[in-house]
């Protein structure tokens, strides 16, 4: 029964929350927010109030258990906010949303189970989990990503530590539902159409669906991005300055929870700079923006000397960071679009039909159907609003980084102009109805049928029908750095070793996990202080030092075991697929003299077919003397 | 610019809206019933030759 209370929390905690945030509208902004604005706002104010709060070392058990009495105080009027929408099921559309709905229901379900996913396991549930524990949001040296922007892991962060990590996942599932009900409220309430057609469409998008049970930190953002445009949208129709604050507002959230969301920021900024309707206008955004977008930019910045960091290493140098790393990453990434003015002329029409370049799929939906568009004019202004700040995002995102998942942000609104198109095909009858309505049934039958290969054993996990021991021994993914391929692979191959070390090490034991971009054994369920040394992000054990500084930087991590993963070891070996990138030659002396370091000064006490896992202590009692 | 782009973006009620639809001639729902089979044809067209290279991939051919 832990998942029905995992999942009942986590329902009670985000009604309270847009309690919360629709309360502090009304009594202190004096301004009225429906149910969806009033839970980001909401989310909004506790990130305030726990980036505060981290920032001062002042995470504790107790501060989170005041923290969720205190939002559960606003269960009340969150409750009633909520009971206000309702949603109306056009009979001609009950297939596809039935589909949808089991979707949604298995993805949640699949939500409730103990995370396995490497991202999750690595920062969106892995930094929460080390904040907590440290009581304060601190940077890690070997987890660059814990420098960037992270507004989700820390509204995840009392989740995680107060009740469990998979409340914690099943809390970014509601948000990503969250944002499916808002587009739809806001496209019902902007074009005067079928809620449900928004609901339909937003669900047909794969990139949208596929991560829904696994902690993403993109559906905050998108959330913050989305009730911005319909701020900024309200600004155009009433020219009432406050709207425009709270459009800067929202903007400024979404790009402190993703990075790729100050994008966003910069496209609303063309927008309001092109139409020129008001200066201050423009001035009162980016001035919102700027103050509720920045801290964790400027924390990185003192942190690491990089805003953006580990981004833009050649631009910002860091202590932290050798512009080696990029070079070699740069070489030995995915391949990546090749950006010329064709490739830019012909990327919409490739990231519906041909979107392996992109890395996911957007789905014929958002995009394909937007030519139609023409014969259903006029469209509502709205739908012009979302097209034109799309566009701008789209221009920019593709100078910048072309990855389909970093669209996301303009998916709802790219939906609400689909949505419009698909409801006039649907209102005009015959053909196109039937043809519009089965296409949307069979994308959203296809989402799920890619997210049912995990499903049954997540949900049996989350619903008790194995343990969760057996589940983690056992679970299997999709190959991460290979999704095309439908090759499946162990989720956690080294559950086992973690297993050992929890039960055999003092409870101060440090461990090193050695990892690579491409192979990340992850700490997460490892209950002992843990560091990651991947040769291609790290400067703690430095891989371009001589073996004598290796041995010494271990001891002075007191590093007790040392886990060597064998895949990775083979990356930065002769032979290697990535021989030919820059830097490795030095990279690969550097692995040579760290497995000789290791090997030679450590004792081998447990080995599998792919890990090694050395004791230490040797090292430390060679070197404790001459360099203490 | 923005403005000159929203001129074909006007505001509408729900009337108007069913209105657009069912206006639409037999010729519009032939255009438009070709252009869906079009665009959604080559989606699931390209979905099934993803899933073809990893049959192949899987087989080593």
């Amino acid at each position: 029964m832990k998942f029905v209370i995992d999942a009942m929390f986590v329902i009670l905690f985000g009604i309270s929350l847009a309690g919360l945030g629709a309360f502090f509208f009304k009594h202190i902004l004096k301004t009225e927010i429906d149910f969806f604005a009033g839970f980001f706002a909401g989310c909004g104010l506790a990130i305030i109030f726990l980036f505060s709060c981290g920032v001062l070392s002042l995470f504790s058990r107790n501060l989170f258990l005041a923290y969720i009495i205190f939002v559960f105080l606003f269960a009340i009027p969150g409750r009633r906010l909520l009971f206000r929408h309702r949603l109306s099921i056009d009979r001609s559309l009950i297939v596809p949303f039935v589909i949808l709905a089991i979707v949604l229901l298995l993805s949640g379900l699949s939500s409730l189970s103990p995370p396995i996913k490497n991202d999750t396991l690595f920062y969106h549930l892995g930094l929460p989990k080390l904040w907590a524990g440290d009581g304060a949001i601190d940077f890690y040296p070997t987890i660059p990503l814990s420098a960037s922007a992270l507004n989700c892991e820390l509204l995840l962060t009392p989740i995680l530590a107060f009740v469990s990590p998979e409340a914690a996942q099943f809390f970014v599932f509601m948000i990503g539902l969250t944002v499916l009900a808002g587009a739809a409220r806001a496209y019902s309430k902007m074009t005067a159409g079928r809620p449900l057609m928004a609901i339909l469409v937003l669900g047909s998008v794969p990139l949208f669906m596929t991560g829904l049970s696994d902690a993403k930190n993109d559906y905050l953002a998108v959330g913050f991005a989305l009730i911005s445009f319909i701020k900024y949208s309200e600004y155009l129709d009433s020219g009432q300055l406050r709207e425009i604050i709270f459009a800067g507002v929202f903007a400024g959230l979404a790009a402190s929870t993703k990075s790729n969301a100050l994008i966003f920021v910069l496209a609303m900024l063309l927008m309001l700079a092109i139409r020129r309707r008001n200066i201050k206008a423009v001035g009162a955004f980016l001035i919102m923006a700027a103050i509720f977008g920045s801290p964790w930019y400027i924390r990185s910045l003192i942190l690491t000397g990089n805003p953006f960091y580990p981004f833009f290493g050649k631009l910002f140098h860091s202590v932290y960071w050798r512009p080696l790393f990029d070079d070699f990453n740069a070489a030995t990434f995915v391949a990546s679009e090749h950006r010329n003015i064709l490739n830019f002329i012909t990327s919409p029409f490739r990231l519906v039909y041909l979107p392996d370049i992109f890395r996911g799929r957007l789905g014929p939906l958002p995009l394909a159907v937007l030519p139609l568009l023409m014969l259903f004019r006029p469209a509502p202004k709205a739908v012009g609003r979302a097209l034109i700040l799309s566009a701008f995002f789209f221009v920019i995102w593709y100078i910048i980084w072309p990855n389909a998942r970093y669209l996301l942000p303009i998916v709802p609104l790219l939906s609400l102009a689909a949505a419009y198109v698909m409801e006039r095909i649907t209102d005009s009858g015959g053909y196109p109805r039937f043809l519009g309505i089965a296409a949307v049934a069979i994308l959203i039958a296809l989402i799920g049928l890619q997210t049912g290969r995990d499903t049954p054993a997540r949900i049996k996990a989350a619903t008790g029908l194995i343990s969760q021991e057996e589940f983690l021994k056992s679970a299997m993914i999709l190959d991460p750095n290979r999704p095309a391929s439908a090759e499946r692979m162990p989720a956690l191959p080294y559950y086992d070793i973690w297993h050992y070390l929890n039960i055999t090490t003092a409870d101060d034991a440090v461990v090193a996990i050695l990892c690579s971009n491409w192979n990340r054994a992850d700490g997460f369920y490892l209950e002992r202080q843990y560091i990651y040394l991947n040769p291609t992000e790290q400067v703690t054990v430095d891989f371009a030092d001589d073996k004598g500084r290796m041995a010494l930087a271990l001891v002075q991590n007191d590093i007790g075991y040392v886990l060597i993963d064998k895949a990775v070891v083979e990356e930065f070996s002769e032979g290697s697929a990535f021989s030919d990138a820059p830097g490795f030659s030095i990279l690969s002396r550097g692995m040579q003299n760290f497995l000789k370091v290791v090997r030679q000064n450590g004792r081998l006490i447990l080995i599998t077919d792919r890990f090694e896992l050395h004791d230490m202590k040797g090292l430390t009692l060679i070197l404790e003397g001459p360099f203490s | 610019m923005s403005n000159s782009i929203e001129m074909i973006f006007e505001d509408r009620n729900q009337s108007s809206n069913e209105a657009a639809g069912k206006s639409m001639d037999r010729t519009g729902r032939i255009v438009v019933a070709i252009y869906l089979i079009l665009a959604f044809g080559a989606y699931f067209m390209s979905l099934f030759f993803s899933r073809i290279s990893r049959i192949r991939e899987f087989l080593g051919l």
